[in-house]
């Protein structure tokens, strides 16, 4: 039997019974292919990889990170709270030393969710990983904390989120705004004064 | 009347029910070395009072298989295999004749890039050349697409006496698994083949002419005639047995923990609503992880011939053992003598027991009552620690809908059911270590051949349809159809309940219509650019495993 050299925790929650709407390219078939590989691939027989299932993300986790308008339980449904639950309990299981890493494998999406929250973004309800971080910091008191981003959109929800926050990096990788939704994502977002100050100096 | 027949790992029970009562039973130890001759023997003394036209069907668990592999009594395979991109199989290598062929297919059942011929040859030539005669086929995602494993089949032709193709072993997907569910099913498929071929002479020759069916590790049996083509079902049915015959003997209907203390170990299973669990992926055999569908159940190192031990003060009991309790003329103290000790039980030589245990808590210079109690509380806490652990990885399985997310209710045993030679003695001690009513069956004696006398028969089917290639595919069943584009998840359910009722019907599988249930279905809609392009079904349907009737 294979041996993980580290201990990873996946947590896979792919909504099966839910969708945006029926014919929204936001599918669930997104994360059946991968279910398939997964199974196919037999990573959860690899000793070190534990299959774990989310957390249920409470209103003040949301809270915590968004303003909602006009509450949380109205712009969000189960769905949203279990993708945000994935996230932390991702981040708890690290945290807690159970595992060394950690991968959600979790839909809805978050990262066009910004500070104030009215509703739908993006395919986005609210920020699974500005969630996952304010956990982080509340729980842990990690306060230094870096964001990578590599899905092919800009993530405008989380810098929108740490646009002023001088303690995370925000690092999207993205095509280009001006042929890809949502349009920003320009090499001269660099953050508000505060957290640019230091970004500067640290490029 | 139904006859059921236990090969055990000490000893062999047979029995034969007529209407919810036994009517006759037979127990002696197994012979190892020749498993037919126990079991010719059990067959022969439990019908010799009654009318040997009357049993309607025999139902068989056996060791055979299991045996032959934890023996490397096997036969070599010739193990042909293409995983394309991914794990590197050497990982999973398994035997001395294990090729991996460059070619893939992908998650949808696509063809990507063909199986290398040359690379195919040389492997055949080289098998040929060592008189290798029995073979296992397997490529990645063959439950989508089983062409390749067809065609490897085609090109090893009459090299071979048997052949497993993977997609007929199961319609689950992992890879690895299913190399070593085909590897298995060859390598006991001979050995296995011409332990059918004796019993049906034995059977003969006793003038029993009846329908003989052999148990599986999921509690269902499967007609001796199919399971020549699929061996790999007839390993490591003990557990199983005993589970079924505790819910023969039982009205279970709670969450319950199910406890079967024998000599060396103590097998647990978990009981939801009065079912079973099953294994999610498959069990394991000699640490190779495969497909193979089985009950849950847990086996761990604590039984009432584990012998007690003392270091630095500390004592713990098992996990090995010397052989039987001082009480049976044993070498050393085991946890029947520390039970016989405080008067618990009585069983055997107590005398002996008791002279054990003084010279034991001498040499250790503590008291004998100390060392009876601690030997007790380890025993006890580690078998509540173990099935505590099983209950927590039960209930915090990862489940994949948000329906199953809020609705899921997690498993709150309310009862033990008891099972187990001497070490019955136990019960009080985990009524109170579990604050659960404790409950011991009658028959418990014989409780795994009555499991396997009334199993019913248990089989699975896995239909997927990608409407948007317009295909469908039942792997294990080999069928393959086109379905139109506007093909439903509720056509796929019919489809699957009558082909599984069309498969019964001709392999000889008895089953009622109304234990085919499907246990999963679900239907995704699949989307290039901005078009729906068709739906991925795919549909589980299962005859329910169960028992027929139930002693009273």
């Amino acid at each position: 039997m294979i041996k993980a050299k580290n201990r990873m925790g996946l947590i896979f929650f792919p909504a099966y019974d839910w969708a945006i709407d029926p014919s929204h390219p936001e599918r669930e078939e997104r994360l059946l292919y991968t279910q398939d590989q997964l199974w196919e691939e037999g990573i959860f027989d690899i000793e070190g990889i534990h299959e774990f299932k989310p957390d249920i993300a409470t209103e003040e986790d949301v809270m915590r990170t968004h303003f909602c308008f006009p509450d949380v339980r109205t712009v969000t449904t189960e769905s949203h709270m279990i993708s945000a639950g994935g996230a932390i309990k991702a981040a708890r299981i690290v945290m807690d030393g159970e595992v060394d890493k950690a991968f959600a494998l979790v839909r809805p999406p978050g990262h066009h969710a910004m500070k104030s929250v009215h509703g739908n973004r993006g395919f986005c309800n609210i920020n699974n990983e500005a969630i996952m971080v304010e956990y982080i910091r509340e729980k842990y008191g990690t306060k230094k904390i870096a964001i990578v981003d590599t899905d092919c959109h800009h993530g405008d929800g989380t810098q929108d989120v740490y646009w002023h926050d001088p303690n995370i990096l925000y690092i999207s990788i993205h095509q280009d705004g001006r042929t890809l939704y949502p349009g920003s994502g320009h090499v001269p977002e660099l953050g508000g004064p505060c957290a640019r100050e230091i970004g500067r100096a640290h490029v | 009347m139904y006859l059921g027949l236990d090969v055990g790992g000490t000893h062999t029970d047979a029995v034969l029910i007529d209407n919810n009562k036994i009517v006759a039973s037979f127990k002696a130890p197994t012979d190892h070395k020749n498993l037919l001759t126990s079991i010719n023997r059990a067959l022969a003394e439990v019908t010799k009072s009654v009318d040997r036209s009357a049993i309607k069907r025999i139902n068989l668990s056996t060791t055979l298989s299991t045996n032959a592999i934890v023996e490397n009594k096997t036969e070599k395979v010739g193990v042909i295999i293409s995983g394309g991109p991914g794990i590197d199989p050497e990982s999973f290598r398994l035997g001395d004749f294990f090729y991996v062929i460059p070619g893939s297919i992908d998650h949808r059942g696509t063809l990507i890039k063909d199986l290398e011929s040359a690379g195919v040859k040389a492997a055949l030539e080289e098998c040929a050349g060592k008189n290798v005669r029995v073979y296992s086929l397997v490529t990645k995602f063959s439950t989508r697409n089983p062409g390749e494993e067809e065609y490897l089949a085609e090109k090893v032709g009459d090299q071979a006496d048997f052949v497993s193709l993977g997609h007929r072993l199961s319609g689950q997907l992992n890879f690895p698994r299913r190399v070593g569910t085909a590897y298995f099913n060859s390598a006991v498929w001979r050995l296995y083949n011409q332990f059918c071929d004796a019993i049906n002479e034995s059977l003969k020759e006793l003038g029993i002419d009846t329908q003989v069916n052999v148990l599986k590790a999921d509690g269902g049996t499967m007609p001796l005639s199919l399971s020549r083509e699929l061996p790999v079902e007839t390993i490591l049915s003990g557990p199983a047995a005993s589970i079924m015959g505790i819910i023969s003997l039982c009205d279970i209907t709670d969450d319950s923990i199910i406890l079967d203390i024998g000599g060396t170990t103590t097998d647990i299973a978990i009981f939801a609503s009065g079912a079973p669990l099953v294994e999610r992926q498959g069990i394991s055999f000699a640490s190779v992880p495969t497909l193979v569908r089985s009950l849950l159940a847990r086996s761990i190192g604590i039984g009432g011939d584990s012998r007690i031990s003392v270091q630095s003060g500390k004592v713990t009991v098992g996990p090995m053992r010397e052989g039987p309790s001082m009480a049976e003329g044993g070498p050393v103290i085991t946890l029947v003598d520390a039970l016989n000790y405080n008067g618990t039980i009585s069983y055997g030589n107590t005398a002996a027991s008791k002279k054990g245990v003084d010279e034991a808590a001498k040499k250790a210079g503590m008291k004998a009552d100390v060392l009876v109690k601690a030997s007790i509380e380890f025993a006890v806490g580690f078998i509540t620690d173990q099935v505590n652990a099983m209950l927590a990885e039960i209930n915090d399985k990862p489940v994949y809908t948000i329906h199953e997310m809020l609705e899921n209710r997690a498993i709150v045993p309310e009862k033990v059911y008891l099972m187990g030679g001497p070490a019955q003695g136990f019960a009080r001690y985990l009524h109170a270590s579990f604050n659960k009513e404790v409950i011991i069956p009658r028959e418990y004696a014989v409780a795994n051949a009555i499991g396997a006398a009334l199993a019913k028969p248990t089989f699975q089917v896995e239909l997927f349809a990608d409407t948007s290639k317009g295909q469908l595919i039942i792997p294990n069943l080999n069928i393959r159809e086109k379905v139109a584009g506007d093909y439903t998840v509720e056509q796929a359910e019919d489809e699957a309940r009558s082909y599984l009722v069309d498969y019964c019907k001709r392999m000889g599988i008895q089953s009622s219509v109304k234990d085919i249930e499907i246990i999963e279905s679900s239907s995704f809609k699949m989307v290039q650019g901005y078009f729906s392009t068709g739906r991925d079904i795919r549909v589980k349907c299962q005859i329910k495993p169960g028992v027929e009737g139930g002693i009273a």
